[in-house]
């Protein structure tokens, strides 16, 4: 498959829709499940972890998989491996270090599994917006699917076997990636950061476990999978995010109204004219400025692009998305060119 | 301050509970939290987990004991990477895990979840 047609696709988690879409992006939910047969994904040989991922496409085969894209991440180049990696497809790890990996994606990117990553098969759902039950529903159904023809590592007092334990139980994580440039700009987010354990929640960077906080974007997820259903992870998830992100609200507009309100302005629009005139920009600062863009739309104020337009700017300045706009290697320096480019191009020519 | 357990170490790790409005407090050095199965980094359950591992009350198998028969990991890697190696790890190293549990899964000990759907008896 070519990777480059994935450059049009306008991905279906990234549409401006579903509730609070203002600060949540994306719900995600993923679920991590082992065959019986074979050794977990760090300690089988290479031809069994091989044989592991011919078996779990045949699987997908089978079910409303059947016209995704089915991918060997061996076979890839690097830029392609980040590519996926920076559409949330496929972990940072993987596209690393792809060993026996392999990737089924479903044409909208709504729907995704990703195999021999520490546990054989993770199956991911993405829906817009505030909506971890409609993400939940596709991974619980796309589940059932598999197991018709995989059998799954599972003891009834453990749940699912999983690689690691803290996984162990349902094998679930429903995360929310949450743009919080409100919390940020008025000094809570630490605090309600911190506070996010006692609801047994935790908070990552961009692209999950390890990443970079970027452009005040976040993932809140889950910390434990045992002991709950998974519809109990899910509401109280769901719950908390959308506690959240009322407060985000609260913030936004606090920080519109009174004294604060020319500050504000000025961060959003210095933001605009720094997008819409820089000749060099790398991801970092493209995604920091993004941030104040997407915060100044959010409390209506004028700007020559819409939360869509936004989020494909997010996705589409990322290193690995350029180079593959470029469709050949580019330096440093000109990849910071071609970024700033097309912001302009996005940005520049329409804005008054 | 002074853990409240054991009276001799140093506190490293505080804990309220409420249960139905009763406030109780404690504050625990590393060794009493280890042994209550209290991650001292709650924000992650990884680290939670590796911390758990790393003290001196975790437990620790006879050496005869100490290989899963499926694929030979030995408790001591899974105490260097966190990461068991294949399903049968989880029989064999089962009175172990059984103690780990509640200290990773917020008190949880047990599976409420969904089963997997049975295999067609034709297919």
């Amino acid at each position: 498959m070519n990777l480059q047609g994935m450059l049009k696709v306008k991905l279906g988690w990234a549409q401006p829709e579903g509730p609070y879409h203002d600060v949540v992006l994306a719900s995600r939910v993923r679920l991590a499940r082992n065959l019986k047969t074979a050794a977990f994904s760090g300690r089988a040989s290479a031809p069994a972890l091989k044989r592991v991922r011919e078996q779990v496409f045949a699987a997908a085969r089978q079910t409303y998989l059947k016209d995704a894209a089915y991918l060997r991440l061996d076979e890839l180049d690097s830029v392609d491996r980040q590519f996926l990696a920076e559409r949330h497809l496929i972990s940072p790890g993987l596209a690393a270090d792809p060993g026996s990996g392999g990737a089924v994606i479903d044409p909208r990117e709504c729907l995704n599994l990703m195999v021999n990553e520490e546990d054989h098969l993770r199956i991911a759902a993405l829906a817009p917006g505030l909506d971890l039950r409609a993400a939940a529903q596709e991974a619980d159904g796309l589940d059932d699917e598999l197991a018709a023809s995989l059998d799954f590592a599972f003891r009834r007092d453990w749940g699912y076997l999983t690689a690691c334990p803290t996984n162990l139980g349902t094998g679930l994580r429903a995360s929310c990636l949450v743009h919080l440039p409100g919390l940020g700009l008025s000094g809570q987010i630490n605090k309600l950061l911190e506070s996010l354990p006692r609801a047994g929640l935790i908070a990552r960077g961009l692209y999950g476990e390890g990443t970079k906080v970027m452009g005040d974007f976040f993932q809140i997820s889950n910390a434990t999978a045992l002991g709950r259903t998974e519809s109990e992870i899910v509401a109280a998830v769901e719950h908390a995010v959308e506690e959240l992100s009322r407060r985000e609200k609260e913030a936004r507009h606090k920080l519109a109204a009174g004294a604060s309100r020319t500050q504000l302005e000025d961060t959003v629009y210095r933001s605009l004219g720094l997008l819409s005139q820089a000749r060099l920009l790398s991801f970092e600062e493209a995604c920091h400025h993004l941030s104040a863009l997407r915060l100044g739309l959010s409390l209506g104020w004028d700007a020559p692009a819409d939360f869509g337009g936004i989020n494909e700017l997010m996705i589409m300045t990322q290193p690995a998305h350029i180079l593959m706009l470029a469709g050949k290697p580019l330096s440093a320096p000109d990849q910071a060119v071609l970024r700033a480019t097309l912001m302009r191009r996005r940005l520049g020519r329409a804005a008054k | 301050m002074i853990c409240t357990a054991c009276q001799k170490a140093e506190a490293v790790v505080f804990i309220k509970h409420i249960i139905n409005n009763q406030v109780s407090q404690a504050a625990l050095c590393s060794g009493c939290a280890a042994h209550a199965h209290i991650p001292i980094d709650p924000v992650n359950p990884f680290h939670a987990l590796m911390d758990m591992l790393g003290k001196p009350a975790a437990p620790r198998p006879r050496a005869a004991a100490a290989r899963c028969p499926g694929c030979s990991t030995t408790w001591a890697e899974f105490r260097s990477t966190g990461r068991f190696g294949c399903a049968r790890c989880y029989e064999h190293f089962a009175d172990h895990i059984r103690t780990l549990l509640p200290g990773i899964h917020a008190g949880a000990y047990a599976h409420r979840g969904k089963s997997p759907k049975r295999r067609p008896l034709n297919g």
